[in-house]
């Protein structure tokens, strides 16, 4: 416990080095937020060269709730989700108007540092992409970097925490030392599911995180969403309805780069408000 | 009736194709294993001759004598020149591995960037340089500005040389690790520069090796920048401030001379330089045998 003290005290430090200041514009959009909110877009646009991907985005996250963004492909799901912790500034002709305020403070202000940002939104990408290293060495990958453990043992504990977490650990600890590209897609996915907890971040993006999973292997990484969000905030991407019906509090359906309704899950699956909803639920839309 | 003839017509036609096809694709064979043993037949002979030659005045004391003034005198040795062929490769090595590793992390990691393409250009103009014009520009600012020739001037033309080498191949196989692992290490909080040092260059280090030791092995073999820079020398090597032997050299000149026993040492030299250049080739075989990158997506 000592260590999980540790690490609350060093996230809240950098936490504090990474999002302070700002004080004037922190409190025009904490007045805007309810208190369960973790992420807030308002007026989002993103574009890329002269093409408009996001138009106008107004919505929140809540904290330890599922929020699901879906829609066909194409229309700006990944865009968005990447927007939430900085992943596409390195993107050619990137350009974002607007808003995107973590805890109240605008991520794209000068004052956050995008690199530590990063630490407190994870994400977990639509392939697994485990580094070609061991499964050991791979979740204490980010761990060893922000040197989240004094000592030997300790790193073992963030790793066999990290594993449990993302429900691995029974299948793979007699062979930690194994290449992680000899695990199966699935478990790989889960790897990198490890891999992003091992910094302990506070919400964890997941951009199709299943695509590319077998049926069985896609459950296992959707019950293990359902038990995250017990200790954080989900946002996930996926154009498949079975699991955005199965997983999500809140859905977010987004198409030609808009948003078209936002609701509560099971009610917008049941009475979607909007033609186009209701077209792509059905599945008369692709 | 009728339509069985065009049948048949069809099947005699289709298989005259065939057989021409057939045809086609061993005569084709023929003539591209008839190139491959045309394009081996003058490295074979070139070896057996070099072998041949360099036979008689194969002895352990060719290899620690040194030259001697006289070419009639006895125990004479290409030392010198086997000691100053590695001294400067080293020394060219110092300054090229650094310098080419480092554009070549840069053509790779920031390529998005406009001065990465006149780089890249730029780059490729120096590989296509002909060595005896690289020669004569570090003639220029290095011997004449010193008033010596010497093994530091030489080894920085090798250098010059090595360069656009070390950094074409470290920017190939940089580009060869799956923008995947970049972005999983991003996305856990690491810098750009970390990203490079712990995911990229670790995943790409077997080309990298392979593009040192393909651009030491060229170096080691020239011989126009060395006749500007660092001339060559009969004495033993002291230090590079001073002219220095190289194999290389050594060949041209003794291999240029009127004496036997001159000429029969250039083809001991070719031999121990073909030997020094061939070990290379087969460690980076060695090295990149099943594990050049590792996994792809």
């Amino acid at each position: 416990m000592d260590l999980m003290e540790a690490q609350q005290e060093r996230m809240s430090k950098e936490k504090s080095e990474t999002l302070e200041r700002s004080d004037e514009n922190t409190s025009s959009i904490n007045s805007q937020m309810s208190p369960g909110d973790r992420i807030r877009m308002s007026s989002l646009n993103v574009y890329y060269g002269n093409s408009h991907v996001l138009k106008d985005l107004n919505l929140t996250i809540e904290d330890r709730k599922i929020t699901v963004i879906m829609g066909p492909s194409g229309c700006g799901k990944s865009t968005l989700i990447r927007t939430l912790n900085r992943m596409n500034d390195t993107v050619h002709a990137f350009k974002l108007t607007g808003e995107i305020a973590l805890d109240g403070i605008n991520i794209y202000s000068k004052e956050v540092n995008p690199t530590l940002l990063k630490l407190r939104v994870g994400m977990v990408f639509q392939k697994p992409n485990p580094f070609p290293i061991s499964i050991y060495d791979n979740v204490a990958f980010g761990p060893k970097i922000h040197k989240l453990s004094k000592n030997r043992a300790e790193m073992d504990e963030i790793v066999m925490q990290a594993l449990k977490q993302a429900a691995l650990w029974e299948e793979v600890k007699d062979r930690l030392k194994a290449n992680a590209l000899s695990l199966s897609g699935g478990q790989q996915q889960r790897l990198c599911i490890a891999r992003a907890l091992a910094v302990r971040p506070e919400i964890l993006l997941l951009d199709e995180p299943a695509s590319a999973l077998d049926p069985g292997s896609t459950a296992k990484v959707q019950e293990l969403m359902v038990e995250l969000k017990k200790d954080l905030t989900l946002v996930l991407v996926t154009h498949n309805m079975q699991q955005a019906a199965t997983v999500a509090n809140k859905v977010a359906f987004l198409y030609n780069g808009s948003l078209v309704e936002v609701g509560q899950s099971p009610d917008i699956f049941e009475n979607p408000q909007k033609k186009v909803t209701e077209d792509y639920i059905s599945g008369r839309l692709t | 009736m009728q339509t069985a003839t065009v049948e048949s017509e069809k099947s005699r036609k289709r298989s005259g194709n065939l057989r021409r096809r057939q045809l086609v694709d061993r005569i084709a064979t023929v003539a591209i294993f008839g190139a491959v043993i045309l394009a081996i037949v003058p490295l074979v002979l070139i070896l057996a001759d070099i072998v041949i030659k360099a036979a008689p005045v194969m002895s352990f004391g060719f290899l620690t004598n040194l030259p001697k003034a006289s070419p009639f005198s006895p125990d004479q040795g290409i030392s010198n020149a086997i000691i100053g062929s590695f001294v400067m490769v080293g020394f060219a090595s110092l300054i090229a591995i650094p310098i080419g590793v480092g554009a070549g992390i840069f053509l790779s990691e920031w390529a998005e960037m406009r001065f990465a393409w006149v780089a890249s250009f730029t780059n490729d103009v120096l590989a296509e340089f002909p060595s005896i014009v690289i020669g004569i520009f570090v003639f220029v600012i290095i011997v004449l500005a010193t008033h010596s020739f010497s093994g530091y001037a030489g080894g920085f033309a090798l250098a010059v040389i090595m360069i656009p080498i070390v950094a074409r191949t470290t920017e190939e196989s940089l580009k060869l690790v799956p923008n995947s692992y970049r972005e999983a290490s991003m996305a856990l909080g690491v810098s750009r520069w970390r990203t490079i040092t712990r995911i990229v260059l670790s995943t790409g280090r077997g080309g990298l090796v392979t593009g040192v030791l393909l651009a030491v092995a060229r170096v080691m073999g020239e011989t126009a920048p060395l006749l500007l820079t660092a001339l060559g020398s009969t004495l033993a090597f002291r230090t590079l401030s001073q002219p220095t032997e190289s194999l290389s050299l050594l060949i041209y000149f003794y291999g240029t001379s009127a004496y036997k026993t001159w000429q029969a040492q250039a083809w001991g030299a070719a031999l121990v330089l073909v030997v020094i250049v061939l070990a290379l080739n087969i460690s980076v075989r060695a090295l990149t045998r099943g594990k050049f990158i590792t996994g792809g997506d």
